[in-house]
């Protein structure tokens, strides 16, 4: 009896693998949206269309179920950050992925960056000039990596595709999504404006980064920095912010990773309260290439 | 509710009933023993939650001693003499799975130990978390990949895991035979869970044990960033 049932589940995930296979092939067919019992995956467009030569924002975006999570370009102690990959129509180019930045997420004994509850991830598209109105073009993304909960880690991966008309006008923009759009450029790491960060490397172990903010105005309340590479800090370690004295800018103690510091610190810098003013006001982070003097 | 319906109900009664008691007396699945409290050098001040301690490369190997799945106590003081390989696992790790489906851990187990190098995979995976299993499913899960590790080494509590400060699945430490800690993190040099990557990775465990067994110096780097699961404590 169970040799039959096994049988025929073998059977069945055969034709399935075989079907998930054609995709490829067909590039018809695939949904925009994968849901497991971790997480709900969606491919999202900000247009309701493309138009000839113009840039076209979509975004992977991920709803994490109830206790578990994903990770960022740095996963910090254990992990690993998801990899996406476009497969798209002659001609159209897609750019960077922008991640959102993390938030620090304490494990037993450890600390991953990553991110609960959900996160958008943004790529721009450029359109190429030849799309005809009238024509619908296929975005497909394959997006995998990792998800953890306190108990357990589980691979994913998904096959998402948007097809969308081609439109002589700008296209209207899709109202579902707006909100969301919205958040997740929020969620970007902004560019500091006026700001001054230098770090001191010290012979124990510690960054000190000082932090100089433009005139009139001041170091967010709690700031934690994040590295692009996993070993230039120790993610386990707290993050000490002294606040600003006489002659002193206020100085974000981090303790080292085992990596020897490099020219430069590279990574995001979060800031309760942002990182101030316009056009960045309300920026929860910012995003850094810190000169290191070591002494 | 028609006749059909209270017999289908009935039917499915019984096959839950069924499933039950046979769990309870399943004669594959002995109860689980309970398992014998790890002795480490280093006794945390709250026993409900141990301290994390770790270890730095140049330093003694703290010791200490854990059963396998056999109920076999194996201390690192009976290794003296001997290099030995801590390698920290969870069968079902997704990075532990590249290793093992590969056939890249049982090579490195195979390789090593036949030239004497002690091979012990520690799972501290607390109970009801991924990766611990009966000892029962270890040995069956053992025997089926074709483990060639001088044991597998139980430590539900994650006292030992602790006391290294093992971070992830796989994470490697290797002692040399004066005790002494001479590399710890990843296993090789490209963090994903795809199998094919294990042959373009810098085998950083492979050439610290190769170096070592010939009587090299050990090759940098000796302290490397470990990829993986985080361990289930």
């Amino acid at each position: 009896m169970r040799v039959c049932l096994s049988i025929w589940l073998m059977v069945l995930g055969t034709m399935l693998a075989l079907a998930a296979g054609a995709g490829p092939l067909l590039a018809t067919g695939l949904p925009d949206t994968v849901e497991t019992e971790q997480v709900r995956l969606q491919l999202i467009s900000e247009a309701t269309g493309m138009a000839p030569g113009q840039p076209l924002t979509v975004g992977i975006h991920m709803t994490f179920k109830e206790g578990w999570h994903a990770y960022w370009m740095n996963p910090g102690d254990s992990g690993m950050p998801p990899t996406f990959t476009f497969t798209l129509p002659p001609g159209f180019q897609a750019g960077e992925v922008q991640w959102p930045f993390p938030t620090r997420l304490p494990g037993a004994g450890e600390v991953i960056y990553g991110y609960e509850g959900n996160a958008l991830f943004l790529c721009t598209i450029q359109v190429p000039p030849s799309v005809v109105p009238g024509e619908r073009h296929s975005i497909r993304m394959d997006v995998s990596g990792l998800l953890c909960s306190a108990d357990a880690c589980l691979p994913f991966e998904a096959a998402l595709q948007l097809t969308l008309p081609v439109t002589a006008e700008p296209p209207a923009r899709d109202e579902r999504w707006q909100k969301l759009f919205a958040e997740g450029r929020h969620r970007l790491p902004g560019t500091p404006a006026g700001w001054v960060f230098e770090a001191t490397a010290t012979p124990d172990q510690k960054y000190r980064i000082a932090i100089t903010p433009p005139a009139g105005q001041s170091v967010p309340g709690t700031v934690h920095f994040f590295p692009f590479t996993s070993d230039a800090i120790k993610p386990s370690a707290p993050q000490i912010l002294e606040p600003p004295a006489e002659g002193r800018p206020a100085t974000l103690i981090v303790e080292r990773g085992f990596a020897d510091p490099g020219p430069t610190l590279k990574g995001v810098l979060t800031g309760a309260g942002g990182w101030g003013p316009e056009p960045i006001a309300g920026w929860g982070a910012v995003e850094v290439s810190i000169p290191v003097v070591t002494r | 509710m028609t006749r059909v319906h209270w017999f289908i109900g009935l039917l499915a009664l019984l096959v839950v009933v069924s499933a039950v008691t046979a769990r309870a007396v399943d004669p594959d699945k002995p109860a689980e023993p309970a398992p014998a409290r790890p002795t480490a050098t280093a006794q945390p001040a709250d026993p409900a939650k141990p301290a994390v301690a770790g270890v730095e490369n140049g330093a003694k190997a703290p010791t200490f001693s854990l059963p396998d799945v056999d109920g076999k106590t194996h201390s690192l003081a009976e290794a003296a003499g001997k290099w030995v390989v801590l390698e920290w696992t969870n069968y079902d790790c997704p990075f532990v799975r590249k290793h093992y489906d590969s056939g890249n851990m049982q090579d490195l187990q195979r390789t090593f130990t036949e030239k004497g190098v002690i091979w012990w995979s520690i799972c501290s995976s607390a109970p009801g978390k991924q990766g611990h299993l009966p000892p029962e499913t270890w040995k069956e899960r053992m025997a089926a990949q074709k483990v060639a590790a001088t044991a597998v080494l139980l430590d539900p509590t994650g006292e030992v895991g602790r006391l290294y400060d093992a971070k992830t699945t796989p994470h490697l430490f290797v002692i040399n035979p004066e005790g002494v800690v001479v590399y710890q993190g990843a296993i090789d040099s490209i963090r994903s869970t795809d199998p094919a990557d294990v042959a373009k990775a810098i085998p950083h465990v492979r050439q610290v044990l190769e170096a070592g067994l010939a009587g090299q110096p050990i090759p940098e780097p000796t302290r490397t960033t470990p990829y993986g699961c985080s361990v289930k404590y």
